[in-house]
């Protein structure tokens, strides 16, 4: 028998024409199209010109801060994002609904008005800021205010990967380990952060790469001093604003480029624990 | 004949789930198509219905080319394994579905599709229940909307996949005399895809059997339980002993046993069939071991060895196999005996 | 089953609830409350004067407009996505369902920037554009555009999932029962999906109407033109109208606690008809 390579199973449902058209129609020209502007454009610098609009110094710094800031805020957020996550699953208290709720408020509030917000709180003449500054820290205006920026818009992310998780983490498996004599923090250890191990993973890697591209929420608080407290994303406005497409362009594409490894190592550790976790 | 079906062929991905399928079903009968799951049956009700297409054949339906009509020209009802309840709608906007989406000049009156649905309610015992939705019915309950949903386009064939499969074994007895019922007072065709020999041969005028995307049998159920045509059929309807032999020179040799081939037997490497309640006690037949003997109510279930092959008997109670003890050395003959090709 | 049984650490309930929920305070409700405590500083009158002048009401309309326009082309467009992803077998579909996830981890500043490289002063169509006498950006299409790459997955998301877990049969059921392509999608599609519609226009919604760094590079800030209420707010801000600034916020603070407020709702009663990620 012939096994004839078939790019579409049949089928009778009417519309697949018009609505895979439409599909593929509207992602050309909204996504790539445009990636492909941001792919090709770099290069009218030629190699050597694209090396040099990304490693310049400032370019270096301004892509050395966004990363790191994302990766710690990141960390943090792991670690916080558990322990919200297992309150709102494994306890009740009053007023669970509504902090359940609010973990998503930096997803609803736009950047910009969460950026004020937390600058007004950190500036040295703010509520807290004004503290710091009593005993000589500074938070706004540094890599510091940079971080606490990163922490407020990724942390729904963690909580909302994870809460699914953990509400499916068999009751019976830790019932059993619990008869195998397994105390209470080995039980934590040893049953359940395997399996929520995974989808920690992942929305650590979805508050990274959302932190490294951020923008509105990071600007005010940051200072935006060159080489020391200005992010990737204000150095491809800036340049933007001189007219130096190719350069944006540059930085954008060296951005997308190192998350999107950091992302696929991510992933790839994901695969290998859930391929444990299913043994 | 109204559903005549030549030659389907259909593969998925190199696997081969209909191969060369012939199939006549007459007007208003009842047919059931038995088999494994993975034996091709759900394929075969699905290019019935139009959901799927062959790779090649025919589906004729009272002289119209099927194959060339869509699944709304077809007009066939068609009841899914999980019903496919419209969960939005109440059972009566089910029901009142295949009637409201007409064009609009073949399309009833309100009134006339008020009167078709509390009509079919009424056939399928659901009286009162018009106004709730599906989440809100029992298993059963759901089953009959969807079986009223289906007849409410006046089908010319009515399909129903694995019809009592989501069903308990309670339930499913009661739906089964119904739905028996249900056919009779509509005298539709009627098509439906069982893994339940029993329901089967219970409910059908005929049962097709498939195995592995071939027709092994389309018969009675009596003649198929009297004259299973292969091993599998056999098997598959129960059969108890299935035991390699050899027929030669019109004698057979089953594990030691010799005895006259019954006439018209296959030659040379063949299967000896038989079923429990088949076999008795004789001075000459298969030497056999009794293992266990365990009484279960009516029937009382016998595990023997025949020459290294354990089997289970089902006989009744108090007859003499299920009167003997365990470790007891007897010979068997089964009456009659069925021979397969090998 | 009581919280003490559910519990894996017995004991551990207060100190876990009590440091999530002050880091919560923390993070969250803080700059939420710092929002309005700095809106009102100069009592309501400085609030109220915030909303007089004729640029904050030209920002509102703005965001309106953008958000009125991309809002639905993404719904379409996640409606069309999911009927094609959830209904259909074909090779291509992972990568189709990454390209559609795939606005989700760029950059804000990045999809504003790769419009500016399209249709720029030194973008690939500047020609063509000069030729046409057509502006992009700095000008109200250019901040759609910006906006629907920023939101395009929304709706999509929230459907594809819905749609898989829900499977064709009430589609293949309503076809054999006589219905036509408009009556399956209008009377068995569209019903069984609506409320995660719903929900995904929500999120996109909230995300349109506050999205900020993308429509920042293609806006040009244009007071009165260009702005929409983000970029309203910063302007405010780096002129030092905090009272302003802070003012026009609490409106967009307002729009985000709606929007959680009405998703909340949808979780909580009907959370059978959302995708599976959303039912906590």
């Amino acid at each position: 028998m012939t096994r004839r390579w078939r790019w579409k199973e049949p089928s009778v449902l009417p519309g697949f024409g018009l609505t895979f058209g439409f599909v593929v129609f509207y992602l050309s020209l909204f996504v790539l199209i445009p990636l492909a502007a941001l792919i090709l454009r770099p290069w009218e610098l030629g190699l050597g010109g694209f090396w040099d609009a990304v490693t310049t110094p400032r370019a270096l710094a301004a892509l050395r801060l966004s990363f790191y800031a994302a990766g710690v805020a990141a960390l943090i957020n792991a670690v916080m994002g558990l322990v919200l996550a297992w309150a709102l699953v494994r306890y009740e208290f009053p007023g669970k609904r509504i902090i359940d709720a609010l973990v998503d408020l930096p997803f609803a509030l736009p950047t910009a008005v969460a950026g004020i917000a937390l600058t007004a709180i950190y500036a040295p003449n703010g509520p807290i800021g004004a503290w710091f500054d009593e005993i000589g820290v500074r938070i706004a205006y540094t890599p510091t205010g940079v971080l606490l920026a990163l922490i407020f818009v990724g942390l729904p992310f963690v909580v909302r990967s994870v809460q699914p998780v953990l509400e499916d983490v068999d009751r019976e498996i830790e019932e059993a380990a619990e008869t195998l004599g397994a105390s209470a923090f080995q039980r934590a250890r040893l049953v359940i952060l395997p399996a929520i191990l995974p989808a920690l993973i992942s929305g650590v890697g979805l508050a990274f790469a959302r932190a490294v591209g951020e923008y509105g929420s990071v600007i005010f608080i940051a200072g935006n001093m060159p080489l020391k407290s200005e992010i990737a994303p204000l150095l491809i406005v800036i340049q933007l604003e001189q007219f130096n497409y190719a350069g944006a362009a540059a930085i954008g594409l060296a951005m997308l480029g190192l998350s999107f490894m950091v992302l696929l190592a991510l992933n790839g550790l994901q695969a290998i624990l859930s391929r444990r976790g299913q043994a | 004949m109204p559903l005549s079906i030549q030659n389907l062929t259909k593969t998925f991905q190199g696997f081969s789930a209909l191969d060369a399928i012939n199939l006549e079903v007459g007007d208003g009968e009842f047919l059931a198509l038995l088999g494994p799951s993975g034996s091709g049956k759900t394929t075969l009700l699905r290019i019935m219905a139009g959901l799927d297409r062959p790779d090649s054949g025919t589906v004729d339906f009272d002289g119209e080319d099927f194959l060339a009509q869509t699944p709304r020209q077809r007009r066939v009802g068609l009841v899914f394994q999980h019903y496919a309840l419209f969960r939005h709608m109440t059972v009566a906007d089910n029901i009142a579905f295949g009637l409201k989406v007409r064009p609009r000049a073949q399309r009833p009156s309100k009134a006339a599709v008020a009167e078709r649905v509390s009509e079919l309610l009424r056939l399928v015992h659901l009286e009162g229940l018009e106004k709730r939705y599906p989440a809100q019915l029992s298993g059963g309950q759901r089953q009959r909307v969807a079986l009223a949903r289906a007849l409410a386009i006046q089908p010319r064939l009515l399909l129903l996949d694995e019809p009592f499969g989501a069903l308990d074994a309670k339930v499913r007895r009661e739906l089964r005399r119904w739905l028996r019922h249900i056919h009779d007072e509509t005298g539709v065709t009627t098509v439906f895809v069982t893994h339940d020999q029993e329901e089967a041969l219970d409910l059908a005028d005929r049962v097709a059997i498939l195995n592995a995307g071939r027709i092994e049998q389309i018969a009675s159920p009596l003649d198929l339980y009297q004259r299973p045509a292969s091993a599998f059929v056999h098997d598959f309807l129960g059969g108890a002993v299935q035991l390699p032999g050899q027929v030669s020179d019109g004698e057979l040799i089953v594990e030691g046993w010799r005895t006259r081939a019954p006439d018209g037997a296959p030659t040379g490497q063949v299967i000896l069939g038989a079923r429990g309640e088949d076999l008795s006690l004789a001075d000459e037949g298969l030497e056999t071991r009794i293992v266990s003997v365990s009484p279960r109510g009516f029937r009382t279930r016998v595990a023997v060895e025949i020459k290294g092959h354990m089997l289970d008997l089902d006989r009744p109670a108090h007859d003499p196999i299920s009167d003997l003890a365990p470790g007891r050395t007897v010979r068997l003959r089964p009456d009659p005996i069925q021979l397969f090709k090998a | 089953m009581s919280a003490a049984r559910r519990s894996a650490v017995r004991g551990a309930a207060p100190f876990v609830i009590g440091v999530g929920v002050l880091w919560l305070a923390l993070v969250v409700l803080l700059p939420l409350g710092m929002v309005f405590a700095e809106a009102f500083r100069r009592g309501l009158e400085g609030f109220l004067q915030a909303f007089d002048e004729p640029d904050a009401w030209a920002a509102v309309r703005l965001t309106l407009l953008v958000a009125a326009i991309s809002v639905p082309l993404n719904a379409l467009f996640g409606l069309a996505a999911a009927w094609c992803i959830s209904r259909y077998e074909f090779r291509g579909k992972a990568l189709l369902t990454t390209l559609i996830d795939l606005p989700f981890s760029i950059s804000p500043v990045i999809s504003g920037l790769v419009w500016v490289l399209l249709f720029g002063t030194a973008g690939w169509f500047a020609p063509l554009l000069d030729a046409l006498g057509v502006r992009v950006i700095f000008t109200v299409t250019g901040l759609v555009l910006a906006t629907i790459l920023v939101t395009l997955p929304f709706v999509a998301r929230e459907l594809i999932p819905l749609m898989q877990q829900q499977g064709a049969d009430e589609e293949l059921a309503a076809l054999t029962l006589g219905a036509g392509p408009w009556a399956i999608f209008s009377k068995v599609t569209l019903p069984n999906v609506r409320w995660a519609l719903l929900y995904g226009v929500l999120l996109c919604n909230a995300r349109a109407m506050g999205e900020f760094g993308a429509v920042s590079v293609v806006s040009g800030h244009i007071r009165g033109l260009t702005n929409t209420l983000p970029l309203h707010v910063e302007i405010l801000y780096n002129e030092y109208d905090f009272v302003g600034a802070f003012a026009t916020a609490t409106v967009l603070a307002g729009l985000a606690l709606v929007t959680l407020l009405i998703k909340s709702l949808l979780e909580w009663r009907f959370a059978d008809e959302l995708a599976a990620t959303r039912r906590h």
